[in-house]
């Protein structure tokens, strides 16, 4: 699972994220936060942690528990998963696999 | 024997010559920059994100233009993502109609390959940073999305040859 996929689930926004880092300190360089906009458009980004809104232990447990989970789900699960990824809706998911 | 140098008056094009010097002058493009990359960089700002898709380039002449191309493997988790390139802080893909989607889109949970093409007249001496930028529109933008590769060139082109 992509750290990037974790920080979604983790519900973080406003940041930009180089490549799919493995340890912390790879972390700390490839993740930048949103701080505001300028005036042409292009987000201004700041590499300081206390504005990141995310530790990498945070993201790491969040990990485990996304992994664990997704281990954990029956193939009817994981197929439903699949086709929510692919863009259908619930109700089209039910109509097409049952509740 | 000592060579003369004849110096014509004119040339009649339409004679065949066999040149075997080198001709110098007569080049429309004077410098080409070309870079790949391969890195994902993902984002859920709405608002545009340096890539590290970037040249810079020193235009020898304020009337010469520059042609740029650049293509970008993008992706929108969950949502729409969209790709634009600026020369410094000029959006190349902006104009009055087109505020939000830059040079095109992808469309939700499908990859995509943007690219553009500008002819930009930077009317410039100074060093130029051309950037490809993304964004989403809404869920998360991906570019170099798995480590496709993505590409920006730069030519000046000679205004004479415009």
């Amino acid at each position: 699972m992509k750290i990037s996929e974790v920080l979604e689930n983790l519900n973080v926004s406003g940041y930009s994220l180089d490549g799919d880092p493995t340890t912390e300190e790879q972390f700390k360089q490839s993740f930048k936060k949103v701080t505001s906009t300028d005036e042409y458009g292009r987000a201004i980004l700041t590499d300081d942690e206390s504005q990141f809104g995310v530790t990498w232990s945070q993201i790491q447990a969040k990990k485990t528990e996304l992994e664990t989970a997704q281990n954990n789900m029956s193939n009817k699960d994981k197929g439903k998963q699949k086709l929510k990824t692919l863009g259908l809706t619930d109700d089209e998911i039910s109509a097409l696999v049952g509740k | 024997m000592a060579l003369t140098k004849v110096e014509a008056d004119g040339i009649n094009l339409a004679d065949t010559f066999a040149f075997t010097g080198t001709v110098s002058g007569a080049g429309s493009i004077i410098q080409v920059k070309h870079m790949n990359y391969d890195t994902e960089q993902a984002t859920d700002a709405t608002s545009f994100v340096a890539t590290n898709i970037t040249l810079n380039i020193t235009p020898t002449s304020s009337s010469n233009k520059i042609l740029a191309f650049f293509t970008v493997p993008i992706y929108g988790a969950g949502g729409l993502a969209t790709a634009t390139l600026y020369r410094d802080s000029t959006d190349l893909g902006l104009h009055s109609v087109n505020t939000n989607y830059g040079f095109g889109y992808s469309h939700t949970n499908v990859p995509a390959n943007l690219g553009g093409v500008v002819l930009d007249n930077p009317s410039s001496t100074s060093q130029l940073t051309y950037t490809v930028y993304h964004k989403k529109i809404t869920g998360n933008s991906y570019s170099c999305i798995n480590t496709c590769i993505a590409s920006l060139t730069l030519m000046e082109i000679a205004s004479g040859a415009l």
